[in-house]
């Protein structure tokens, strides 16, 4: 009797860890390539932003919350890039080359990002 | 040791089940506030506190009135405290716990909250109040918890935890001051701008905290069959008596002062709240219930006979616990918007939505409360089951 | 307790404790700023304080130019009644602008006219002081006392700090009360607190602030209070002036010719 249980047990525990370890690795187990991942183009390609392509892809955000520290509690209004071009650090700034904002939404949208500057800045 | 939180008779589950069910209608409304903003309360750009930051002033008070059992009983060895300075430790934690969700549940964006710590501000009072209020929380967890954990086993405490309470004196002291300072200190609010204004914060603290302290010892021996000593009640009273009258007669250096110097901008918040101005006067009635029953109160606390008469010692609680808190929950905060510093008189009512998130804070606090009493209880009372 | 688990949970809870302390050492944001929070000049003049004078013998009584303009351009929302009110600029009587000044035996004029009230950019400011995350701060380059919206917990000790009722705080989403949103200018999140800026992201394009710009009497006169030769230090000196609540000695940077 006693024993019984504890098979039955025993198919409960490794039934269930089955279940889990499905669950958890279901991901992998699809087939196919992930999704391509969308690039948008700024109105002016030719022009070269403030910060390597690369640099730009993965770390906007730390150089909009440089910009925003000390051009809000600084005063230092002017990004000067180490080849001499002169921005002025705002949102404004890029959106006079990234015209559209689709531009930010496709990338954030894929990357299930959710910044919330468009809360207050730059409606269309 | 929390083990003895979930051993408790069908009362005792109730009551716990009645404060969730309340809590989570505070929470429903909170989630409210959340989403839609700050206007679900009475407030405005003129009254811009209202009565969150009432509640976490009067609830500043009841935490440091915790130092009113745990002076006499450590530092001079008053024994009759020995059962009710756990129940004061742990009202204290309630108390606190209480303060820090007011002030959670005021501002306006409780997600940047940690900027307070992130961008340490030292000319700022509420840095320095989030900083003592958040030590004076830690100092009665640690010395109550340890304190009551040596009882369980029967040994005595270790010798570290002696100066954490020592410290936990002075500390007590120091969070009602700083939460006075958060007003005191600004220019252009008159009826906050009094130096009486920490020494009268203390008064009224060390009148209602050992007026709730009461009545939660009586709770207790009604519901738990936990006495906490005669003689530890009278001598509460007594505190209680003489904080109470310093308390009005502070009350008593603020007319004084504003009147007879007649400038009319010291005068006007205490017009406003107990005699109207421009014909406005929405706490008049509030204030003066607050005078007379406090009064009164005072009067029942000064007659020995009385003041030891149960009945009438637990009628003088209430009255105290209320009188103080309309004083110092209601009036102090909303007199001190109003009138405006541009002269205008602006009303300022709760709301529904706010009124169910204070009182869901104050459940959180009671059953905070009610768990740790329940171990302190159980614990006290262990002897008493074996033998 | 089991006295292994005693000394794990001693050791991890140290271990955490170190944690936070080495991070907070490195976490460059939480070490002190050097933004000062409250660096009042002395009475002798140093830097760039901007201020204004504001001649109210030529303000027009009904006009509301200055207010309209400025509440455009900072997205500055519209909820009717005072409720949920947000301004910058504003107008009331004399007794309210002035509550400490003599009201016997009031001028006509005086008496009946309204006044412009604005944030006063004191030289020491109230508001900074309270603030608990430095969200609010004089900027050591020009005396204009502003906010940062992107750090403001709501708080609102700023707005009882304030003598002059200056402050307003966004208790629902601005957005829907904005008649036309102006994109030069950001928005506000729900839950923080607004005021004047003097318009400092004009002030950076070499413009002089909205109101005093478009006010079609040229009442209001702007500049640098501590350039002896400016404008605004010309009719100072030619003027008796007002500031508002100078007993409270937070210095206002704003003057009124009555």
């Amino acid at each position: 009797m006693r024993r019984k249980m504890k098979i039955k047990e025993g198919i409960l525990i490794a039934g269930g860890l089955l279940l889990f370890f499905f669950a958890v690795t279901y991901a992998f187990w699809q087939e196919g390539e992930a999704k391509k991942i969308p690039t948008p183009t700024a109105k002016a390609p030719d022009k070269h932003c403030v910060e390597s392509r690369e640099y730009m892809r993965s770390s906007h955000m730390l150089l909009l919350d440089k910009w925003r520290k000390s051009a809000v509690r600084e005063g230092e209004r002017i990004h000067v890039t180490p080849d001499g071009r002169e921005f002025e650090k705002n949102l404004s700034t890029c959106f006079e080359c990234h015209v559209s904002r689709g531009f930010c939404v496709r990338c954030h949208s894929y990357a299930s990002a959710k910044p919330n500057c468009f809360e207050c800045h730059h409606e269309m | 040791m929390i083990e003895k939180a979930f051993k408790g008779d069908r009362m005792y589950w109730g009551w716990i089940v009645l404060l969730l069910v309340i809590i989570s209608a505070g929470a429903f409304s909170y989630l409210n506030q959340l989403t839609t903003g700050l206007t679900l309360t009475g407030m405005s750009r003129d009254v811009s506190w209202g009565v969150y930051i009432a509640q976490f002033t009067f609830l500043v008070g009841v935490a440091a009135s915790a130092v009113m059992v745990v002076l006499p009983y450590y530092l001079h060895n008053y024994k009759a405290f020995g059962k009710i300075v756990i129940i004061g430790e742990f009202l204290a934690v309630a108390a606190t716990i209480m303060c820090v969700l007011f002030i959670v549940v005021d501002v306006g964006r409780p997600d940047r909250i940690l900027n307070v710590m992130l961008y340490p501000t030292p000319n700022s009072m509420l840095f320095w109040d989030a900083t003592v209020l958040n030590g004076y929380l830690l100092l009665n967890i640690v010395s109550g918890w340890t304190v009551l954990s040596a009882e369980r086993k029967g040994v005595p405490p270790p010798k570290w935890v002696k100066p954490v309470i020592f410290l936990s004196i002075p500390w007590a002291f120091s969070i009602h001051t700083v939460t006075a300072f958060l007003y005191a200190g600004l220019p252009g609010r008159h009826l906050w701008l009094t130096a009486v204004l920490a020494p009268r914060f203390l008064a009224s603290a060390f009148a209602a905290g050992p007026a709730i302290l009461i009545l939660v010892s009586t709770i207790l021996k009604k519901t738990a069959g936990f006495d906490a000593g005669k003689e530890a009640i009278n001598k509460l009273a007594v505190i209680m008596t003489y904080a109470a009258i310093l308390n009005f007669f502070l009350l008593g250096m603020e007319f004084f002062t504003a009147f007879y110097s007649n400038i009319p901008g010291h005068m006007h918040g205490l017009q406003y709240l107990y005699f109207g101005l421009h014909g406005e006067g929405q706490l008049v009635p509030y204030m003066w219930i607050s005078m007379i029953v406090g009064l009164g109160s005072v009067l029942v606390l000064l007659i020995p006979r009385l003041r030891t008469s149960m009945p009438w010692l637990i009628a003088a609680c209430i009255g105290i616990v209320v009188s103080i808190w309309i004083d110092k929950g209601v009036g102090l905060i909303i007199g001190g918007f109003v009138p405006t510093p541009l002269e205008k008189i602006v009303g300022y009512m709760p709301n529904f939505n706010e009124i169910l998130i204070t009182i869901g804070v104050w459940s959180i606090g009671i059953l905070i409360l009610t768990v740790l009493l329940k171990i302190a209880v159980a614990v006290k009372t262990q002897d008493q089951v074996k033998a | 307790m089991n006295e292994n688990r005693r000394e794990f949970i001693r050791k991890t809870g140290l271990g955490v404790l170190a944690g936070i302390g080495v991070a907070s050492g490195i976490i460059p944001g939480s070490s002190f700023e050097k933004v000062s929070a409250s660096p009042a000049h002395g009475d002798e003049a140093t830097g760039v304080r901007l201020g204004m004078v504001i001649d109210t013998r030529k303000c027009r009584d009904g006009c509301t130019r200055c207010i309209d303009v400025c509440h455009e351009v900072h997205n500055v929302p519209d909820f009717k009644g005072t409720k949920d009110e947000i301004k910058w600029i504003w107008k009331d009587p004399y007794e309210n602008v002035f509550p400490g000044e003599s009201l016997q035996f009031l001028s006509e004029e005086t008496k009946e006219g309204d006044f412009i009230a604005l944030c006063n950019h004191c030289d020491n400011p109230p508001c900074v002081r309270a603030c608990p995350t430095k969200a609010t701060f004089k900027r050591n380059w020009d005396g204009i006392v502003t906010m940062d919206y992107h750090r403001c917990i709501g708080c609102r000790f700023c707005m009882a700090a304030c003598p002059y009722g200056a402050r307003s705080f966004n208790w629902r989403d601005p957005r829907p009360a904005i008649k036309k949103i102006d994109q030069a200018y950001p928005t506000r999140e729900r839950g923080v607190v607004e005021k004047c800026n003097f318009c400092s992201e004009r002030l950076s394009q070499n413009m002089k602030p909205a109101c005093v710009a478009e006010c079609p009497e040229g009442a209001l006169t702007f500049g640098d209070l501590n350039d002896p030769h400016s404008e605004v230090r010309e009719l100072l000196k030619n003027n008796h002036t007002l500031q508002r609540k100078s007993e409270l000695g937070t210095r206002p940077s704003v003057f009124y010719i009555i």
